[in-house]
């Protein structure tokens, strides 16, 4: 006879109500024999399966109580109701436990949001990993590889033309500030001066997935003289968003005036796009007349699928290094792709996102910390748990069921209190951050998985140590002098300091660096400085009007000074030349700037020989050029007195000039950034107007509004139909620095978190210490030690924690932090304070918690403490 | 009407029983069933309808004498209540009311 399974037989015990078992499993045994005979083996034995399946029905299973289920869901039941109780007995570890673990998963999600978002930077493009940034790589006489994102004009096309591999491509190109106007016959007239106006191929909205609201992306370009407009432009210039077939007027700054149809409406570049527009251009019809001279577009290519990247740069290198007009000129440079999905994190995003995971670090030694030290309070339930049948396993699994749950809980809790003040964070970071729920990136992904296995470790190691204790012991309650625990916990504490020690470090260090970088002397004087931006004007009788307006605004009282500039402080270092001077054949980099004779005088900007231009002497100041220290230095010279009076070109440019001035350097821009080469020629005919005011005219805030509101009456006298635009300048410089300060805000914040979550940790340890060695201190006091020795002996075994922590934590904070400074050119140096203030500061606040808790116990009388036996 | 009612299938399982009188168990009713429905009936559907009505109060059930033929398992003997042969009566004598009244006698039923 064949053997019958069992298995089918063991799913019906399972379900099957025990009534019922056994008549069903002898009808079950008949039907089977009978079948056997009937059909054989192997049918038989489907039946069967058939027949058990078809068995589970309402009025055959067990009622769920009786469910294995439901017995496993009683015990977890009862688990939760021990968790809930041991958390109530005592209130302040679960509170301080609790909190610790909220604090910190807040914290560290809230970092990880804002780092995370730079991941999502240019994520949204549909052919994100085809489309390419092309670099262009040069090798400078000194070895140093000097790579530009800015191209030559005539890069692009060629690639495209002469390689298949490369589908499409466009450039990019940002215009000069130019002012906008919308002409509609019905709209009212409205302009603004925008410098968001990029200049691109027609493939460029085919390249890039920009969604349109109106017009077709295949076409909006095509034409010559077409413009696309963002969502907010439209309405900004319109008041509506359909606005196709609307025509808007610009100006350049020179005065030269184009009129654009509007073909298209795009919804606004998200936060996370590195293209940020208002506007886009289309460039058909216009081919530059420096198609190899000066590297000034950006290039994106897009790219067949598969393609190796290396082997197409070495493709690319080689074929542009044989082109005649590229040899012809003795361009040397390489080409290098980069794929605008990839991201690098910069040395502040990672600091931050590690600190992030030291926070989470943190939180769980925190959480290993106080429930391996509370397990003092929790042997006499295990005891008893093991003598009623409990195995280890059993135990095990409560605990760490008891862990995870806490854990659990406490996410829960944190997803919910960042949930609710989510739209704050937005505000703060001015919408620099990850939206919270989001699957663009794995973020979210990550910081559950990183949770459950942190969660799962954390609960770990306490599970661990008292699942393992003898029944006899645990009850006994001996396990408080024998438990090696204490070693565990001492090491986890130094960790814990470590990393705050860490982290406090770095905030001074950013702190520093950031008020060295407002303190500086920039070399320039741009207190009370407000600056006009320069009017779009291109007709007869500008000259005569650009006069009239600084005269206007010149003579009133509350002008102290006032000087006209194509650039200013602040907004860019100028357009971009090849500049050559003396001896010296090779051409140079440099920044041209127009400015007139009273630029450098209202500046204050120092000479060190020559002289300035000089008013009156206008064919003299026509070929005199002033250039800064950088400029005579790249040009190879060492003393500013040995290239005065030298000769010099401007690429592309006829005139002869003559150096006559060499000034001292400044920050042109914010001190984030390395001092560029300027060259300074007059151009007394158009440009900003910078206006210093009399600071002994105005005494309050309303006095500086009306002085505002004079110099804009004067500006409408002459120019009736320009936008008068201004800003001052020590805002504009701040703002510079407003990613950088909003770094250090945030940083300082979750360094506190980090802190106090250490500081929390410590305290329970120590709470738990102390009451464990209660006895101990009655006896000691007993025997003749006063409080005060006994709170000495409690805090100088702490110190050696803190002594340890110190030692690993100081030469790791200056080395990172050294290593964070390198980002800036103008750096400062890790000073002693810097160190020394912290370990004031943790040294402090340890030695409070560890008082506040050892205070009680010294004080009290002995002999509660030992009556109690 | 706050009573239990009695299903077809389940009218027919209790007619089987009461045919099958001191044989009534679980494999025996389910082939007379089956032989008199020319039908197949699974275990589930028979054995869950029987444990039905013994809820319903119609049916009661004992065990019988353990026999080597089942694996020692007992077969489960299942007889009618004192209810369920008046609840059997009603259903009957509602269906011959009912077809008394059926005065068109031309009904063939040939279905």
């Amino acid at each position: 006879m064949d053997k019958i399974p069992n298995f089918p037989f063991k799913i019906l015990r399972w379900f099957c109500h025990p009534d019922m078992i056994e008549d069903i499993e002898g009808d079950l045994l008949e039907l089977y024999d009978e079948r056997l005979q009937k059909y054989g083996h192997r049918k038989a034995h489907y039946l069967l399966y058939l027949d058990v399946i078809k068995l589970i029905r309402p009025d055959i299973i067990k009622t769920i109580p009786d469910l294995r289920i439901d017995r496993t869901l009683s015990m977890l039941s009862h688990y939760n109701r021990i968790i809930y109780r041991s958390l109530l007995k005592n209130k302040t570890y679960s509170i301080i436990n609790i909190s610790g673990l909220v604090i910190g998963m807040v914290a560290s999600l809230m970092l990880a949001k804002y780092v995370g978002f730079d991941l999502m930077y240019d994520q949204f493009h549909v052919h994100k990993d085809r489309i390419m940034l092309v670099q262009q790589s040069q090798k400078e006489e000194n070895g140093k590889v000097n790579t530009s994102k800015l191209t030559y004009w005539k890069l692009g096309p060629i690639l495209l033309e002469r390689f298949p591999e490369v589908l499409s491509m466009t450039h990019v190109n940002q215009n000069v500030e130019t002012q906008v106007s919308s002409s509609g016959e019905n709209t009212q007239k409205v302009h603004h001066n925008e410098r968001g106006i990029l200049t691109v191929d027609s493939s460029f909205t085919q390249i890039f997935s920009f969604p349109f609201l109106h017009g077709s992306a295949h076409s909006a370009l095509r034409e010559p003289n077409s413009i696309v407009l963002t969502e907010s432009t439209a309405i900004k210039y319109f008041g509506k968003l359909n606005v196709l077939g609307n025509t808007l007027v610009t100006r350049l700054p020179w005065g030269k005036k184009e009129t654009l149809k509007i073909t298209g409406v795009v919804e606004d570049a998200p936060a996370w796009s590195s293209l940020q527009f208002d506007f886009l251009k289309s460039s058909t019809g216009t081919i530059p007349d420096d198609e190899w001279d000066l590297a000034s577009y950006s290039t994106y290519l897009l790219l067949d699928g598969n393609v190796q990247l290396e082997a197409l740069e070495t493709k690319f290198t080689q074929e542009i290094k044989n082109l005649e007009e590229v040899s012809g000129r003795d361009l040397n440079f390489s080409v290098e792709l980069t794929s605008i999905a990839s991201r690098e994190l910069s040395t502040s995003e990672i600091i931050m996102g590690l600190t992030s995971l030291c926070i989470l670090l943190i939180t769980w030694i925190n959480y290993i910390n106080l429930t391996s030290a509370r397990v003092l309070s929790r042997t006499n339930e295990i005891g008893v748990r093991q003598i009623i049948g409990a195995g280890k396993k059993r135990i095990f699994s409560q605990l760490i069921y008891e862990g995870m749950a806490i854990n659990v809980f406490s996410l829960i809790v944190s997803i919910l209190l960042l949930w609710t003040t989510y739209h704050y964070l937005e505000e703060f970071t001015a919408g620099r951050i990850l939206p919270f729920w989001e699957t663009t990136t794995s973020l979210n992904k990550i910081f559950i998985t990183v949770f459950l296995v942190g969660s799962f470790l954390s609960a770990l190691y306490p599970a661990f140590v008292l699942s393992t204790l003898e029944p006899t012991t645990a009850l006994k309650n001996t396990v408080a002098n024998g438990f090696s625990g204490e070693r565990m916990r001492s090491l986890l504490l130094i960790l814990q300091f470590c990393i705050s020690m860490i982290l406090i470090i770095s905030v001074f260090v950013i702190s520093a660096q950031l008020r060295h970088m407002r303190s500086q002397d920039l070399g320039i004087d741009l207190d009370q400085t407000m600056v006009i931006r320069s009017a779009k004007d291109g007709w007869d009788g500008k000259l005569d009007r650009f006069r009239a307006i600084k005269n206007q605004i010149g003579s009133l009282s509350v002008v102290k000074e006032l000087c006209s500039s194509t650039v200013t402080p602040g907004s860019g270092n100028g357009q971009d030349i090849n500049f050559q001077a003396g001896k010296m054949q090779d051409h140079i980099a440099a920044h041209l700037i127009g400015i007139d004779a009273a630029y450098m005088e209202t500046y204050k900007i120092e000479f060190l020989s020559g002289q300035n231009f000089e008013e009156g002497r206008y064919n003299w100041n026509r070929e005199g050029i002033i250039i800064n220290w950088t400029t005579m230095n790249d040009l190879g010279y060492t003393s500013p007195d040995q290239i005065i009076q030298e000769e010099c070109r401007i690429q592309h440019d006829e005139s002869q000039y003559r150096i006559i001035g060499v000034v001292n350097d400044y920050h042109q821009n914010s001190l984030k950034e390395r001092i560029q080469p300027l060259v300074f020629h007059f151009n007394p005919f158009r440009g900003h107007i910078s206006v210093k005011i009399d600071s002994n005219a105005y005494h309050n805030y309303s006095d500086i509004n009306n002085a505002i509101s004079l110099i804009e009456n004067r500006w409408y006298d002459v120019y009736s139909d320009q936008t008068f635009d201004f800003h001052f300048l020590d805002d504009s410089f701040n703002q510079a620095y407003q990613s950088d300060a909003r770094f250090k805000t945030l940083y300082g914040i979750f360094t506190g978190i980090s802190l106090f979550i250490s500081c929390l940790g410590l305290f329970g340890v120590t709470l738990f210490a102390t009451q464990k060695r209660h006895k101990e201190i009655s006896i000691r006091k007993v025997l003749g030690a006063s409080s005060s020795q006994i709170m000495a002996l409690f805090l100088s075994q702490h110190s050696i924690i803190l002594i340890i922590s110190l030692i690993i934590a100081l030469p790791i904070g200056w080395v990172v932090m050294d290593h964070w400074l390198e980002n800036y050119h103008y750096r400062i140096a890790i000073s002693g304070w810097m160190l020394l203030i912290p370990t004031i500061l943790v040294v402090v606040l340890t030695t409070v918690t560890i008082l506040i808790n050892t205070l009680g116990v010294s004080l009290s009388k002995p002999v509660d403490a030992l009556r109690n036996d | 009407m706050g009573r239990s009612t009695l299903g077809a299938f389940e009218e027919i399982v209790m007619l089987t029983v009461a045919v099958l009188d001191d044989a009534a168990y679980g494999i025996a009713i389910k082939e007379n069933m089956e032989s008199r429905l020319k039908k197949s009936i699974s275990v589930g559907a028979m054995r869950s309808a029987l444990s039905r009505l013994e809820k319903k109060g119609y049916l009661i059930s004992e065990l019988g004498e353990a026999t080597r033929v089942r694996g020692g398992k007992r077969k489960r003997y299942f007889t009618l209540t004192r209810a369920g042969k008046k609840i059997l009566r009603e259903v009957m004598e509602t269906r011959v009311t009912l077809w008394n009244e059926i005065t068109d006698l031309d009904l063939d039923f040939n279905f």
